[in-house]
């Protein structure tokens, strides 16, 4: 097996574990090593597990392919790849999967808006699927509810998100930049303040 | 590196050249493998660190070598504070 078979066939695993994680990769030619980007950064950098998880194909890799290199990264790296050779989870950058699995979505992006809203003060995330829902008729957007409580400790305000695309493009945003939501570069469609 | 591998890893020249012919690699490249597998066992922050850092470092090293592309400051800038950040974390792990 080549070091590039063994990389995808385990990357190919990775991805199915961690589906929040977007994974690409590349050869680098002048670094002479694989390289592959993980996003969003703060899967990089908070996941336990996930990091366990790749030092441990990195170990192995060492093994097997003493005389190649393998490195993961962020795209905070200069080593960032613009034009992957395999991707994995992509659909975290267009949300096309999702809205293509509805039997899945409602599970999996509570846990989307539960990791990112989190950092944004805001708790107790549900989505609910709204009443006559489709997916080919999606005239009412999926909603996330949260609790803000970062203006007013003594009293909380209820948001609500009604916009998936928003919250999607939000999220996206957030992920490449670390910046807070509410830069002034953000478009203001995509603001997140919603009213109750 | 070198300094870690002959003096705190007690590897000699000897074994060191037997390992850059095994290893199909020059002295960098060498001393930056061996590093790495000692340290992925030793302590995997300290590798995390270690393996994100030094391929940008080879890559900036090559284009500064062997191509005429400038280099942008802000590269180089971050070329600066990765090569301090590895030497900081090899002296707290090798002391």
């Amino acid at each position: 097996m080549l070091a590039k078979e063994f990389i995808l066939e385990k990357l190919q695993k990775l991805s199915a574990n961690f589906p929040m994680v977007e994974m690409k990769y590349e050869y680098n030619h002048p670094a002479q090593t694989h390289i592959v980007e993980l996003t969003p950064e703060s899967a990089y950098y908070e996941n336990r597990d996930l990091e366990n998880a790749w030092i441990d194909i990195v170990q192995e890799f060492m093994e097997r392919f003493p005389t190649e290199d393998l490195s993961f990264i962020s795209s905070d790296s200069i080593l960032r790849i613009e034009q992957p050779e395999y991707s994995f989870n992509t659909h975290l950058a267009t949300g096309s999967y999702l809205l293509s699995q509805p039997d899945q979505w409602q599970e999996y992006w509570t846990a989307a808006a539960e990791s990112f809203i989190a950092k944004l003060d805001f708790h107790n995330i549900k989505v609910n699927l709204p009443l006559g829902w489709h997916e080919y008729f999606p005239l009412e957007q999926p909603r996330v509810w949260g609790t803000l409580d970062s203006f007013d400790y003594h009293y909380p305000t209820y948001i609500g998100h009604h916009n998936l695309a928003n919250l999607l493009a939000t999220w996206q945003y957030w992920a490449n930049t670390k910046n807070t939501f509410l830069d002034s570069t953000i478009p203001s469609n995509v603001q997140y303040a919603m009213a109750a | 590196m070198l300094f870690i591998l002959f003096e705190k890893m007690h590897m000699t020249q000897k074994d060191f050249d037997e390992k850059k012919g095994q290893l199909h690699t020059g002295t960098h490249g060498c001393a930056i493998k061996l590093i790495g597998y000692d340290l992925i066992k030793k302590n995997r922050d300290a590798y995390k660190t270690f393996q994100k850092h030094i391929p940008a470092l080879k890559k900036l090293r090559e284009e500064a070598d062997y191509s005429i592309k400038p280099i942008p400051q802000d590269e180089s800038q971050m070329a600066l504070n990765a090569s301090d950040m590895i030497k900081r974390l090899l002296e707290q792990n090798y002391r």
